[in-house]
């Protein structure tokens, strides 16, 4: 028990720590550095919570695939964020009720009087023998299957959508095509001419 | 617990309505759009044949997640004969350009998207459904490629992103209230009205982006814009209704006391005003319909605002959206027929004395005139308005039917005025036709059968 | 619920790193004599005799490279990110270690015996990627960067296939524990996945190529092309550091393709009447052993046999043809299962 809540504080000092650094720091590699830093230890404090399968998907997904786009694209464009600093205090009074707002949206539900320790009892641990993925599976393929399936059409839309917009057959650009190399035969390429030798030195 | 060999007949519809997407997709990599077309075609009429069985049924699915009642088997039944319209629109328009099948896989998913928002009783299903149907219509906005549909595209993605984002922020105060995700739940007493209210602004926001109700409607004009004609007509008819279906579904299970009414009431009001004047000084023909349908979008709020206060409100919202997709579809098919601006229609009445009738008729239904769909539709809204003790709304929705007139008179004038140069007008394919006909049958069958079609279920 | 007090912590600590070490240290041997193989196993291939000269025959060649590696100077280079530079190499070489903790080297001896180990490989495998992403950047030259974004890209696409592949193999053993996954291959040669699973396995062996980034993959350092892509400004340890991560990788590979499709520890003659008793003498990790060593055969006979693929190829095969193959295949395996097709899924 204590070794878990001194694994849980050592995880969330990272987290908080990793979270803060990425909209502070100067360098935008750097931003994706730390979100990856924050990906990967909030996913073992879902460890902790007995969710491995969710845990080890975030590290394979996010930290695996999509932040390695991210810091693809991040440096590629060789972004300079001084010039985007530059609007905060512009934008300032726009953004503070904003968040003044969510802050207290999130005060008034997550009062104790509702979310509060009391009202939330721990589950109960679970045992050896318990796999969480396969309770997962359980409920993802019977309960859930309907949602979960329009997930993978959302998947799909935006693959088809994303294609259909970027990928089009341009008149003017050059291509191979191998079927047609491979199957290249000599009287394609070579003509072979009869021409008489020249006589007068 | 849930029972595959059950549930699963019951949502063939959506399944069919999948394969045609598939389907389209599948003779698209084979360079062969015209089968694409035929594919989707075939599958979304036989997906609304196979709906017609289910339209006695009042149940869910999957632990009532997904809802199959009156309104979203009717949803199926008005939005998937639309979609196949607007597939013929997008035919005639868009035939031969590159990815033309790609075209009709989109429709097909984004009806999809929107027949899950008609049918959800869970919230789960109205992200998924908000996220769905928009993917694809970004990109059918920004199909033509040019600096005006990826400028329409643009503002379409970041609103809705911006939209979507806050819409799950708020849900997610439901799922922190109720503990599950299911909207049956929120009619349980006791939960904390801070986290409904919440939810619901977020919904609101969610929902009214896509169904353009003011003041989140700013990306309807442009997108549709920017759209090829067919995409903007249906954009106007298709997600908006879903989303306007999806509301249905919510309010059905908002708590009474909630004092949700008010606030889809005000926007209603809002709606509807700043719809048709702002339609009033348009001279683009599509940015005008874009308006008007914002405006229409608001008389829909009439119906959702009586749901489970008047017997009517269902009926009126299914009658309001069957008579709406039909003239709706009919105006932007003759504008895709005769050009986009006032200009082109000056003289097409006289020139063209079918498809001038035809556009009156539309327009006239628009603005409520008895005998046609409209009227029917708008009267038996301010009837369930009535019903449910909003007897102001149904009253500033007439005031605004009267303003929707000088909105579309605008047109009928420049109809039947002499043109200023010579008479340019376009000549629309046989689809066109075949689509404006289909339209106006649909928009006098509803306005005149509608009598007799009521008299059972009133 | 009792306190565990600080010296059972100590002594549960000592015992981890204990076994860790038991685990690293020969794995850094195998990786050693691996590229004393590689050197010998080429030169015999291009008819020449390869290192001879330290020790008897050359054997103590990579000892040799080691110290001389040990010894040489760390060069940071010049407006480089000096934290990240260094941070490099670690991040690429952790994984490619922190893997080895799940791999059953016999029936039940296994450091962690993870639930979802298959997963946490497959994790695992995907963030070794960040080493050679960082490498690339933080050197701020060219010819480094090119190898991290071609690096990128490619581990990006064959991480899919291998994904899928993988896929294949739990729907088989109806388990992603990789001990259940070779118990489940218990029988004979034949009831091993490499049959049912053929084009899987293939994909799943080549992919694994791409994703080590080792020939005819090997765009990411492309001697000819962007010098040494994404190592080519370090020196002395920290190069060592990513080749033995890229040596080790490819043992994880090899290894792995010997658990999921030939049968992991189990005798390639059980079921075969004489020789199984035979045989029955020889350990587990032996049989785990020579299995991987193939696959280590393999990698370094592609390299000596055929021609960087070019980049453009490369993509290509990875989209266009491994990941239809893969799906196909596990629909076709899913009707399989379903039938309940033996030997395999009965």
């Amino acid at each position: 028990m204590a070794f878990e809540k001194l694994v849980f504080y050592i995880l969330a000092a990272i987290l908080v720590y990793a979270a803060t650094r990425v909209i502070t720091v100067r360098n935008p590699v750097h931003a994706v550095l730390h979100l990856v830093l924050a990906f990967f230890t909030c996913s073992g404090l879902w460890l902790l919570l007995e969710a491995e399968f969710l845990a080890i998907t975030l590290v394979l997904v996010y930290v695996g695939a999509v932040m390695v786009l991210f810091l693809f694209v991040v440096m590629m464009l060789d972004i300079n964020l001084a010039p985007m600093k530059e609007g905060f205090v512009r934008y300032l009074p726009v953004g503070l009720p904003v968040a003044l707002l969510m802050l207290l949206e999130m005060y008034l539900v997550v009062r104790a009087k509702y979310f509060g320790v009391e009202q939330m009892p721990l589950p109960p641990r679970h045992g050896a023998d318990y796999s969480n993925t396969a309770e997962l599976g359980g409920v993802l393929y019977t309960d859930y299957v309907y949602p979960f399936e329009i997930a993978a059409v959302i998947l799909l839309v935006a693959i088809v959508a994303a294609i259909a917009l970027t990928m089009r057959r341009r008149p003017d650009s050059k291509y191979q095509n191998p079927a047609q190399q491979i199957s290249v035969r000599r009287q394609d390429r070579v003509r072979l001419v009869r021409m008489e030798a020249d006589k007068n030195e | 617990m849930i029972t595959m060999a059950r549930d699963l007949p019951l949502l063939w519809p959506e399944i069919l309505v999948l394969l045609a997407g598939a389907g389209a997709l599948a003779c698209e990599m084979l360079r062969l759009p015209r089968t694409a077309l035929a594919v989707a075609t075939a599958l979304l009429l036989a997906a609304t044949a196979l709906s017609l069985p289910l339209l006695s049924l009042d149940t869910t699915v999957f632990g009532g997640t997904f809802r199959v009642d009156a309104l979203s088997v009717w949803a199926k039944l008005i939005l998937l004969p639309a979609t196949v319209l607007a597939l013929l629109l997008a035919r005639a328009e868009l035939a031969g350009s590159d990815r033309e099948g790609t075209v009709y896989a989109l429709l097909c998913f984004t009806s999809f998207g929107a027949l899950v928002l008609a049918g959800s009783g869970d919230t789960m299903f109205l992200v998924l459904g908000v996220l769905l149907s928009g993917l694809g219509a970004f990109a059918l906005v920004a199909y033509p490629r040019d600096d005006a549909a990826t400028e329409a595209a643009m503002k379409f993605f970041v609103f809705a992103s911006v939209a979507g984002a806050v819409m799950v922020f708020g849900l997610s105060y439901w799922f922190g209230a109720t503990g599950t995700t299911l909207l049956d739940d929120l009619a349980t007493p006791g939960l904390p009205p801070a986290a409904i209210a919440i939810g619901l602004a977020g919904m609101i926001v969610g929902l009214g982006y896509k169904a353009s109700l003011a003041p989140f409607h700013f990306w309807a004009p442009d997108a549709y814009e920017g759209a090829p004609v067919s995409v903007a007509a249906y954009l106007s008819v298709v997600p908006k209704i879903g989303a306007l279906f999806a509301l249905a579904q919510v309010a059905r299970d908002l708590p009474p006391g909630s004092g949700w009414s008010g606030a889809v009431a005000a926007v209603a009001v809002l709606t509807m005003t700043w719809g048709y004047l702002a339609a009033l000084v348009q001279d683009n023909l599509v940015r005008l319909l874009a308006y008007s349908s914002i405006a229409q979008a608001g008389y829909f709020l009439l119906g959702i605002v009586a749901v489970g206060a008047s017997p009517l409100a269902l009926l009126s919202l299914v009658l309001f959206g069957a008579a709406y997709a039909a003239m709706n579809l009919g105006a932007f098919a003759i504008i895709q027929r005769s050009g986009r601006t006032l200009e082109s229609f000056a003289g097409l009445g006289r020139a063209r004395p079918a498809v001038g009738v035809a556009m009156v008729l539309f327009l006239l239904s628009l603005t409520g005139i008895p005998p046609l769909a409209g009227f029917v539709g708008k009267l038996l809204l301010f009837g369930a308005a009535i019903d449910a003790n909003h007897t102001w709304l149904a009253v500033i929705a007439i005031v605004n039917s009267v303003l929707s007139l000088a909105v579309y008179l605008r047109i009928v004038v420049a109809l039947y005025r002499q043109p200023a140069g010579a008479p340019g007008v376009p000549a629309g394919g046989a689809l066109v036709t075949l689509v404006w006909v289909a339209a106006l049958a649909a928009t006098l069958l509803i306005g005149l059968a509608a009598q007799p079609l009521l008299a059972p279920l009133v | 619920m009792n306190e565990i007090s600080l010296i059972d912590w100590i002594i549960t600590g000592g015992w981890i790193l204990i076994k860790i070490v038991v685990i690293v240290a020969p794995l850094m041997l195998a990786v050693a004599y691996l590229t004393y193989a590689e050197r010998k196993i080429i030169g015999y291939m291009q008819l020449r005799i390869g290192p001879n000269r330290v020790g008897p025959r050359g054997w103590l060649q990579p000892i040799a490279d080691a110290l001389k590696l040990m010894l040489k100077e760390i060069i940071i280079p010049a407006n480089s990110n000096r934290y990240l530079f260094v941070v490099a190499p670690t991040l690429a070489i952790g994984p490619a270690l922190a893997a080895w903790a799940v791999i059953p080297f016999d029936d039940g001896l296994v450091l962690a015996d993870v639930d979802a180990s298959l997963l946490y490989i497959l994790a695992l495998t995907s963030i070794g990627v960040y080493g050679v992403i960082i490498a690339g950047w933080a050197a701020n030259s060219k010819y480094a960067f090119l190898g991290a974004m071609r690096s990128a890209a490619q581990i990006v696409a064959y991480e899919i296939a291998m994904g899928f592949a993988l896929v294949g193999v739990l729907m088989a053993a109806g388990s992603i524990n990789l001990g259940d996954i070779v118990r489940a291959q218990e029988g004979s040669l034949v009831h091993w996945f490499w049959l049912p699973l053929l084009p899987l396995f293939l994909i799943y062996f080549i992919s694994g190529v791409a994703e080590t980034n080792r020939a005819p993959f090997d765009v990411a350092e492309g001697e000819s092309e962007i010098v040494a892509g994404f190592h080519v400004e370090y020196s002395g340890m920290t190069f060592a550091v990513f080749f033995l991560a890229e040596y080790a990788n490819m043992i994880l590979i090899a290894t792995l393709a010997a658990l999921m499709f030939l049968g992991g520890w189990l005798s390639p003659f059980q079921g075969v009447p004489l020789l199984e008793p035979m045989f029955a003498w020889v350990p587990g990790m032996v049989w785990l052993m020579l299995k991987a060593a193939l696959f280590l055969f393999c990698y370094l006979w592609f390299r000596a046999t055929f021609p960087r693929y070019r980049y453009d190829q490369i993509m290509r095969l990875g989209w266009k043809v491994f990941i239809p193959i893969t799906i196909v295949w596990l629909a076709i395996e899913g009707a399989a299962v379903v039938g309940g097709l033996g030997p395999w899924f009965d």
